[in-house]
């Protein structure tokens, strides 16, 4: 009798404590998920919608995200103005070879933090937070002075230089991250490689470095975004050639005055709404080869970050 | 006797040590290349920006010259200044709320994507991307320029996850104090600023949150430990090491972003040209940008669960 009616109470039990709670967290994530992903995707969304607009889209209160008419008008202006197959080529010459050289220099430094005692190790460390912490523009005008006096500046072996010597953009931070990844690795696997009689170098070469691959491949794209959005540094350490980044901080006056010359013919007083929505086409196109990118690698990406190494 | 085993358990780690030594000069090997370039492009850069900041600086036909005069530029900051006293002291406090603010969410986020549900790799994808954009300028204009101006008309002004106005009305409506509605409003005009933020944090957290073993949670899970437990005793040690790197991170990315009071003030003073201000301001910031980390370091040191040691 008992047991009858338990297996009859069961059922409807079952479904309220397994099965609710589970369909509850469920939607509850998706509700979460669905705004948090709107907000970080509102810039991009907002950019690509402002870029086709026209005028007149812009005036009429219909129109909020899908203009009423497709045109490209905005894209045009936008890469005129920016020149923006040079400023592009400037990127990538500074891009890649920085980038490379920054993440094999970082883990070859952060290995060092991370495993040996040297004299003064903690000196050095205290030194590498420092100049992580301290902003670039207030050392900004003896670098300047110190780059010029070697002849570097306005060059992109300055850049190359930085890179190599790990002092990079944020190269300090990356070397962080890594000497924190590397003292959460045990020490066991290194230590037979000693006794085998490996030396530091090639241990840290063939025995350290295929556990960190996610690491490796996290720095690397935190190093291409960063040396991809740079304005601060290339900004002011160069003179022509300038990258996408810095073309960029250029575009909004140079469109002030180009569409103030025009203004007297077609525009009037709708200038303001014309350069915003080129603005906008000027950001969308400069962001697009990096998130271009960004989708290529994406699943490498969060598959390297999934991938366990052999912590634990 | 006594002298002679401590004299021997003395010996042993000495030994030990000669190992140490040995590997030491790798060590320098593999420091070599970061002590030239710390010198070079940060060391010196630092030492004469400390020099231009007790100085007065005379702008020659060839480069400039600098005359001493001590104390004044930090004087000038903490007597004259009206601005920069409430400046700093803002800045700093603001600091503390986004960084925990942040560290939450940022460990929040991670856990969901930890997880496996539908459409994980499109959500992951969605929620690195601030990662992309954020620390360029395209963000700056965008904020700046575009959406904040109201590009379409006044009313159907799209800024509208900037501020929150029609909820502002809503709670003075119920008769919140204005106080708390103040607090309140600073939060929620900020959740942008902060989710945009946070995509670093949340891409290192998510890393070290998938390196947990899983062998750790079904130990847990055949002793019965709930999911609350399993954070406290699993997760959260675990992923100790990275949430330090996250805080850090994240103090030290506020403190030196361009749009806060004291950056601003800084790059002012370095476009009009006055160098020896804005290198005491630089000197005086980093000055407490140091003390506010090493705190944060002291306090969470004890938290920290290093899996090596």
């Amino acid at each position: 009798m008992t047991a009858k009616q338990n297996t009859q109470n069961s059922l409807p039990q079952t479904i309220f404590r397994r099965k609710l709670p589970k369909l509850l967290l469920s939607l509850f994530r998706s509700v979460f998920l669905l705004g948090v992903g709107f907000v970080m995707l509102y810039p991009v969304l907002f950019m690509t919608s402002e870029s086709f607009k026209t005028v007149s889209d812009t005036f009429d209160p219909t129109v909020i995200w899908i203009p009423s008419s497709f045109q490209l008008y905005n894209f045009k202006m936008a890469f005129d103005l920016m020149n923006y197959g040079q400023a592009l080529i400037n990127t990538v010459t500074i891009l890649i070879p920085s980038v490379i050289l920054q993440v094999a220099s970082c883990l070859f430094i952060s290995y060092g933090f991370a495993r040996f005692k040297v004299r003064g190790i903690n000196f050095f460390f205290g030194l590498l937070i420092f100049s992580i912490i301290v902003p670039v523009q207030s050392y900004m005008i003896p670098l300047y002075v110190n780059l010029q006096s070697m002849h570097l500046l306005n060059t992109s072996w300055q850049f190359y230089l930085q890179a190599l010597l790990g002092t990079g953009i944020r190269s300090g931070l990356y070397i962080f991250i890594l000497r924190q990844f590397f003292k959460n690795l045990p020490k066991e696997l290194e230590e037979a490689a000693y006794i085998d009689g490996c030396n530091p170098f090639f241990t840290f070469l063939y025995v350290t470095m295929p556990n960190v691959k996610p690491a490796i491949l996290t720095i690397t794209v935190f190093s291409v975004v960063w040396y991809y959005n740079d304005y601060v540094l290339s900004g002011m350490l160069l003179n022509d050639h300038f990258p996408l980044s810095v073309t960029l901080t250029g575009v909004s006056t140079a469109l002030n005055n180009q569409l103030q010359n025009m203004a007297g013919q077609t525009l009037g007083a709708d200038i303001k709404l014309l350069s915003d929505a080129i603005l906008a086409a000027a950001c969308l196109i400069v962001v697009l080869p990096l998130i271009s990118l960004y989708l290529v690698v994406q699943r490498y990406f969060t598959e390297g970050v999934e991938r366990t190494g052999i912590v634990g | 006797m006594a002298a002679s085993t401590e004299q021997k358990t003395k010996n042993k780690p000495k030994r030990l040590r000669s190992l140490e030594k040995q590997q030491r000069s790798w060590g320098w090997l593999f420091l070599s290349p970061w002590l030239v370039g710390i010198t070079l492009f940060f060391v010196l850069p630092m030492f004469q920006s400390v020099l231009y900041s007790f100085s007065k600086i005379l702008i020659t036909d060839n480069g400039f010259e600098l005359e001493s005069v001590g104390f004044k530029n930090y004087l000038y900051f903490f007597t004259e200044s009206t601005t920069f006293g409430p400046y700093l002291t803002e800045t700093i406090w603001q600091i503390i709320p986004s960084v925990l603010m942040i560290l939450a969410f940022s460990t929040v986020i991670a856990l969901v994507l930890k997880s496996n549900f539908f459409g994980r790799s499109l959500a992951r994808a969605v929620f690195f991307f601030p990662v992309i954009i954020a620390s360029g300028v395209v963000i700056t204009i965008l904020k700046d320029q575009v959406m904040m101006s109201g590009s379409s008309v006044s009313d159907m002004s799209p800024s509208y996850l900037f501020q929150a106005p029609d909820l502002v009305n809503t709670f003075s409506q119920l008769g919140i104090p204005d106080q708390l509605l103040s607090s309140i409003t600073t939060i929620l005009n900020q959740i942008f600023d902060l989710t945009w933020k946070s995509g670093v944090q949340i891409l290192l957290l998510l890393a070290a949150v998938n390196n947990i073993p899983g062998s750790f949670y079904e130990v847990a899970d055949m002793e019965g430990a709930t999911a609350w437990e399993k954070f406290w005793k699993i997760t959260f040690p675990t992923i100790s090491p990275t949430m330090l790197v996250v805080i850090t991170y994240t103090i030290i990315d506020s403190f030196t972003d361009y749009g806060n009071l004291i950056m601003q003030m800084l790059q002012d003073y370095y476009r009009n040209n006055n160098y020896a201000y804005s290198a005491t301001i630089g000197v005086i910031y980093f000055v407490c940008i140091l003390l506010v980390i090493g705190l944060v370091n002291l306090i969470c040191r004890k938290f920290i669960f290093y899996a090596s040691e």
